[in-house]
């Protein structure tokens, strides 16, 4: 039943980035813009298909060892397109103009196609689908790689907010889309920490999370921080529209 | 005018009408474009109308700029006369605004 439950908020992860990455899938279609089809992919890729994958994966645990490998490589590279498709999309909306960020961005692409490389060579990408111990550095390399993506999302979110707050004392900026992305930065932020808690975890034990309760329920816990600030953020309910603008109200007098 | 030379005219303008040097008259603008949390490779012609008319005098005022209010209007008044669309529409905030514009446009 714990398991159940804790593993309710990793579902709710899944869902919000499935509904909200076809959301916004839609409205690339529409706009054509490539912000909005980097964003979807993201979305879609990490916080849907790579999830779906790897669960499959440990579902057929007593599987056939070739269709097990197949599932965890395809939910590997999935997840790996997702994170560069999010570092492409912080490196484009938030540094437009490209400048030295752009050596950050090749150096989280270079690390994250490094991390892969390393997990799937040295065979370690299998651990992630069974129960043993990992050997060497490349599990948690190729996690931290992964990790960096969302971490870095999210530091960008948070610098990005203090400037809009400075925008909005000047009535440059509207007070919604400051709330939302402060929201966005905690949800992409809880995501990272769920990176953390996987390295830390690995680091400690050497299994994959499902070996504990606890360390489900935990990284269960930042999905379900996720979900909800990303559904917010990108699906403001009415109430929380009123609440953003009677807070400006408020600062304002 | 687009983004960058927003930033480039203004300072060029205040540079000759404000006798400041190049250096001057671009930290000055550097740094209101800070405190507005604006960059100057990506500020929009409106958003620096705003910065000009309403932090700018007080930044020239303290480096004893005379008539900085009078000085500022003009140039503000410049411009938005020189104001056209924008070029960059990649920002995080455009694409909250696309969303929305896009939802509002699915309820009607």
């Amino acid at each position: 039943v714990i398991k159940i439950v804790s593993l309710a908020g990793l579902g709710l992860f899944m869902l919000t980035s499935l509904v909200v990455g076809l959301r916004v899938f839609v409205l690339w279609r529409r706009t054509r813009k490539l912000p909005e089809l980097l964003l979807s992919i993201a979305l879609l890729f990490t916080g849907f298909l790579a999830y779906a994958m790897g669960t499959l994966g440990k579902l057929v645990l007593s599987g056939s060892p070739q269709l097990r490998s197949g599932l965890t490589l395809l939910g590997l590279s999935t997840e790996c397109i997702g994170v560069a498709a999010l570092i492409a999309f912080a490196d484009r909306v938030f540094h437009p103009k490209g400048g030295w960020v752009r050596g950050v961005t090749i150096l989280l692409f270079s690390l994250l196609a490094l991390g892969v490389c390393g997990e799937i060579f040295s065979g370690q990408y299998m651990r992630y689908s069974d129960p043993e111990l990992i050997a060497g550095p490349w599990v948690p390399l190729g996690l931290l790689a992964r990790g960096l993506g969302p971490a870095w999302m999210s530091f960008e979110c948070f610098r990005y907010h203090a400037k809009l707050k400075k925008q909005l004392a000047l009535g440059l900026a509207s007070p919604l889309v400051v709330h939302r992305v402060l929201l966005w930065g905690i949800g992409i932020g809880a995501s990272a920490t769920g990176y953390a808690t996987s390295i830390v975890h690995r680091l400690v034990y050497g299994t994959g999370l499902r070996a504990h309760d606890w360390a489900i329920g935990l990284v269960s816990f930042q999905a379900l921080i996720a979900s909800v600030c990303i559904g917010i953020a990108f699906f403001p309910p009415r109430k929380y529209r009123s609440w953003a603008a009677s807070r400006t109200s408020l600062s304002d007098g | 005018l687009p983004e960058a030379s927003v930033f480039e005219w203004v300072s060029t303008e205040l540079e000759t009408r404000a006798r400041l040097s190049r250096l001057e008259a671009r930290g000055t603008v550097r740094l209101v474009l800070r405190n507005a949390g604006l960059d100057p490779a990506t500020v929009r012609a409106h958003q620096m109308h705003v910065v000009v008319n309403r932090l700018l005098p007080g930044a020239l005022a303290k480096r004893g700029v005379e008539g900085a209010d009078a000085l500022c209007q003009a140039i503000a008044a410049e411009l938005l006369a020189k104001k056209q669309e924008t070029t960059i529409t990649d920002t995080a905030y455009d694409v909250f605004e696309r969303l929305d514009a896009d939802e509002a446009r699915r309820r009607t």
